[in-house]
């Protein structure tokens, strides 16, 4: 099997489960999570089914295209399904089916691995499935997205894509993966596994980044206050990106660390909160008419009553 | 009438760790709703898999059982006016829903009453269960849990199917959403779905036929016969591993041993990182020779029948060589440079943005580590001392400790030994975070514990310095672990300790901080004795007289347990207890106890108060620096008379200065000696 094969059959399979077959982000992102087809769809109460494939970016595992096994860039399959269904394990075993997994023939197991993304407020509860001991995929409940409980949940599968065609194929070289029947992954990956490599451990200048990480910042701020969540969502992006990068070279420290990913995260948590209100503002247009105008009216008395909750406090405030 | 019943909960795959407590919780919680309902039974017995949590009583009697129960309603005495029943009467039985003529004389303690006799219980058990089980299952807790349809009802995972069977048929009852019926899952991939069952033993069989062993003792027995037989097939044994094994039989619904082979090269690693890898990362148990020598041959349990066409164990192989390829490639590019080449780069890591980095953290332990050495007598030679310490922190510059960030020290550890270092000096390297847990054991050799103690104590007194406090749950960088890691370690090897002189000597600390830290510190002393089974009382009398060692507060709060149930122990805690009042009172009114005094007035109780203070303070002050605790209980436990007899005869407060100022130095002086031994007025009696 090509690479390409194994991304159409997955993109196919779940094209027939009523997903939307998306595109990559095109902000550079370190894992499929970070697309807003998944960050923004899962809030909210609207259904959502969708399929991508994101090229996901970790600077740390660069290995200068030495290493066979570790990429600073690699493919994920992200799919999510909102609400999950009941049998949503078992439909994610078919995928597996559909890639030419015989399952009787394998071990397969769902090995407890529960997500959490600092940065993002975001945790959920769920497995690495493994195929034989190899982890071929993330299997996650999500319960928390910037910071805001989620209602309905989302199931999230995502599949790396290497990872499981060196499986399938018995290559033990990523850069030996087929891309196509004439192309190899490694004539099209390799020299860029060197570049970046080389620009995000000996090149990229720290200094400037932290500049950067001050200047994506004070934009993301500024478009918040002008509610415009989608483009401070892609700054905030930049930042993970640059938080990322100087992650890298150890130009953070623990303490750092913290201070720099709740900063992050506070503009993250205004990015969540200000697209459940724009899709509020539009009155839920994916739910049923019926269930939108339930929602609408939900979320009328909840502001209703954090607003009585509110007027409470104050006035305990003044008479105290 | 006697009927078996049946629960089974089915759910998405539970972790394993969580499985062995959430089957003990849903065992008891069970025994105790059949108890308390008056449900006759003959036991529970709990089973399960990652998918399943099932709950089996053989024998389970059909009905409550009934009991007579008296109602009483007015005393006989008011029952009655002019032969006719009275309004209190008539109330009564209106209330209770009977008539007047069923109500009769009933003989109490306090005198005769009406009221009836009726019969309650008498339920059905199948009733009883399905108003009792959601209930019950709803109050299990895991150490992680999730919603998925509504976020009030929480489980560790989505329930998808329910069996509640009360001798073949239904107990109607819903669980998160799902309602109970007859029929189960087999295994995901060799398994049907909607198996029907009728009973326990139609279930086990029906399930064992759908690949699921669902008894864990019937999946534990085959794992370790499978693997006893690949291990004795590779000419080695198994090595055994408890923890691996119990998680392997819940992760697994039909276990099956498969056993894989690795290069030989790859046993140029150290066993450790061998271990490591195969255990913490695949799950897989490692084969040893007679001698104890790893031999290349890994056991790994698969969740199913066989391997088909070898392609299961061509997989395991595949994922432990590319591990192995990596560990070994560290293994030799981290032999490149020696630990005390790779000191100088640890100026670059940072240990705490305000701390410094772990070069300054290095600079600060060796002092340390050399005032620790010689404050408990742990006797460990000035250059071996000055080796443990200055490579102790090198493995953060390797890839092998960037790798596996768990096993760093034993790395370090490890690299000193393959550089030649002595082994007194690596085995102090490689033991240097133990003990990671109240579980775990101290670091065996005494460099080690003088590393460990110098590592944690400058980490703690370093966070309190720059107001790295934890609070509530929150404490990041685990001074709470630390710091009980250093109790258990002074206590573990009997060393002598004072935490005060540490404080004293850092000076990174002003009065209030080391105050602070103190507190903190006793904290966890408090912990760690209430953890050994001594009562509340007893620990805080015990640190009343000071908490700087904690061996010597165990010495003490030992002694005072053994002696407290002893009545004249008991009557000196509660003349303490006076005293202590006397003394706090007088000091908040602003007496001093300066001053002169003289003879005036003195009485024969007070007078032999006065003798004994003189012949006890000085040695119990003995004893007690003797450690001598017990005995010197005793000594203050023997003048329970003489105190008696003051507090009976003579006035402290006496209206005289001079008086009340003697009588109060007399017990201060008596409060103070004992003091030393401990704060018995804090015992409860």
């Amino acid at each position: 099997m090509t690479f390409q094969q194994l991304m159409l059959a997955l993109m196919d399979f779940w094209g027939r489960r009523s997903c939307v077959l998306q595109q990559p982000y095109d902000v550079e992102v370190g894992a499929g999570t970070m697309h807003p087809e998944t960050f923004l769809r899962v809030l909210g109460p609207e259904p959502y089914r969708v399929a991508y494939i994101q090229p996901s970016r970790r600077p740390a595992d660069g290995r200068y295209g030495d290493n066979p096994n570790r990429l600073e860039k690699h493919h994920q399959l992200q799919v999510i399904l909102k609400p999950p269904p009941a049998d949503i394990q078992m439909i994610y075993l078919e995928s597996l089916t559909a890639m030419g997994i015989k399952l009787e023939e394998h071990d397969i197991k769902f090995e407890e691995d529960n997500w959490e993304w600092p940065m993002g407020g975001a945790t959920g509860v769920g497995w690495q499935v493994t195929l034989d001991g190899e982890e071929i995929s993330q299997f996650t409940y999500f319960q928390q997205t910037g910071g805001l409980d989620l209602l309905p949940i989302s199931g999230e599968i995502t599949y790396g894509l290497e990872r499981i065609l060196m499986y399938l194929n018995d290559v033990e070289n990523v850069y030996d993966l087929p891309w196509n029947e004439h192309v190899s992954y490694g004539e099209i990956r390799r020299r860029d596994e060197f570049e970046f490599s080389k620009y995000y451990f000996e090149l990229a200048d720290i200094d400037r980044y932290f500049r950067l990480f001050d200047e994506h910042e004070a934009e993301a701020k500024h478009l918040l206050d002008e509610n415009l969540v989608l483009a401070a969502y892609d700054n905030c992006l930049k930042c993970s990106q640059l938080f990322n990068v100087l992650d890298a070279r150890g130009a953070i420290s623990v303490t750092e660390r913290v201070h720099v990913i709740a900063r992050v995260r506070s503009l993250l948590g205004r990015v969540a909160r200000g697209y459940v209100e724009g899709r509020l503002e539009l009155e839920f247009p994916l739910l049923d008419r019926e269930a939108a105008l339930r929602e609408v009216e939900r979320a009328r008395q909840r502001a209703e009553q954090s607003s009585k909750k509110r007027n409470k406090k104050r006035n305990k405030e003044r008479t105290g | 009438m006697k009927g078996e019943f049946l629960l089974e909960i089915g759910s998405e795959e539970i972790p394993a760790r969580a499985m062995d407590k959430a089957l003990n919780d849903l065992g008891a919680g069970f025994e105790e709703l059949l108890t308390e309902s008056d449900l006759e039974f003959d036991q529970v017995r709990t089973l399960g898999t990652a998918r399943r949590l099932v709950v089996h009583v053989p024998s389970l009697t059909e009905r409550q059982k009934t009991r007579k129960v008296t109602t009483l309603g007015p005393p006989n005495s008011i029952a009655f006016e002019d032969g006719k029943p009275s309004r209190a009467l008539e109330g009564f039985a209106r209330k209770a829903g009977v008539g007047v003529d069923d109500l009769s004389v009933f003989d109490t303690e306090r005198g005769e009453y009406m009221g009836f006799e009726s019969e309650v219980g008498g339920r059905m058990a199948s009733e009883i269960l399905s108003e009792g089980i959601p209930g019950l299952v709803r109050n299990m807790s895991f150490p992680k849990m999730m919603y998925w349809t509504d976020p009030g009802q929480r489980f560790v995972r989505p329930i998808r199917w329910v069996v509640a069977l009360f001798d073949g048929t239904v107990i109607p009852l819903e669980l998160y959403g799902v309602s109970a019926g007859t029929a189960s899952d087999g295994h995901r991939v060799l398994g049907s779905r909607a198996i029907r069952v009728s009973g326990f033993d139609d279930y086990l069989r029906k399930l064992e036929q759908n690949y699921v062993l669902v008894a864990q003792d019937a999946r534990r027995q085959k794992i370790e016969f499978e693997l006893e037989r690949d291990a004795v097939a590779h000419g080695g044994r198994i090595i055994a591993d408890a923890a691996l094994l119990e998680e392997v039989v819940f992760i697994n619904e039909f276990p099956s041993v498969v056993a894989g082979e690795f290069d030989s090269r790859f046993l140029e690693l150290p066993r450790e990182i061998l271990i490591t890898v195969m255990r913490v990362h695949l799950k897989y148990f490692g084969v040893e020779d007679a001698d104890g020598a790893l031999l290349p041959y890994f056991l790994a349990v698969m969740n199913t029948k066989e391997d088909v066409n070898g392609r299961i164990r061509k997989g395991h192989e595949r994922v432990l060589r590319a591990r192995l390829a990596d560990a070994l490639f560290f293994w030799e590019v981290d032999g490149k440079k020696t630990l005390e080449e790779r000191r100088e780069g640890l100026g670059t890591v940072v240990f705490q943005k305000e701390l410094g980095s772990y070069s300054d953290k290095l600079a600060r332990l060796l002092p340390m580590a050399a005032s620790i050495d010689e404050m408990t007598g742990a006797g460990v030679a000035p250059d071996v001392l000055a080796d443990v310490v200055g490579w102790s922190k090198s493995d953060l510059m390797t890839d092998l400790v960037g790798e596996f960030p768990n096993m760093q020290g034993v790395i370090g550890g490890l690299l000193a030994r393959r550089e030649g270092a002595s082994e007194e000096v690596w085995r102090a390297i490689y033991e240097q975070y133990r003990p990671a847990s109240l579980e775990d054991s101290s670091p065996r050799t005494m460099g080690g514990v003088v590393l460990s103690l110098a590592d944690r104590l400058d980490t703690l007194i370093g966070c309190f310095s720059i107001g790295a406090v934890p609070t509530g749950s929150e404490d990041p960088l685990g001074l709470r672990r630390h710091t009980q890691a250093v109790i258990k370690m002074l206590l573990d090897h009997d060393l002598p300790f004072s935490m005060r002189v540490i404080l004293e000597s850092d000076r990174r600390l002003d009065r209030e901080g080391q105050e602070r830290l103190l507190g903190f510190y006793e904290d966890r002393l408090r912990f760690i004795l209430g953890r050994a089974g001594f009562a509340y009382d007893e620990i805080n009398a015990a640190i009343g007289a000071g908490s700087d060692s904690p061996v010597d507060v165990q010495r003490r709060v030992e002694a005072l347990h053994d002696v407290r149930e002893s009545p004249d122990m008991v009557a000196i805690a509660g003349a303490f207890k006076r005293i202590k009042n006397i003394l706090l009172q007088s000091a908040k009114k602003g007496e001093g106890l300066d001053g002169d005094t003289d003879r005036r007035e003195m009485e024969a109780e007070e007078q032999a108060l006065e003798e004994l203070v003189d012949r006890v303070e000085p040695l119990v002050a003995e004893l007690a620096a003797a450690g001598e605790y017990r005995r010197a209980l005793d000594e203050m436990a023997g003048i329970r008379a003489t105190v008696d007899a003051f507090f009976d005869r003579i006035l402290v407060m006496h209206e005289d200065d001079v008086i009340r100022r003697r009588r109060l130095k007399l017990l201060k002086r008596l409060f103070d000696s004992f003091l030393e031994v401990a704060d018995v007025s804090e015992v409860v009696v």
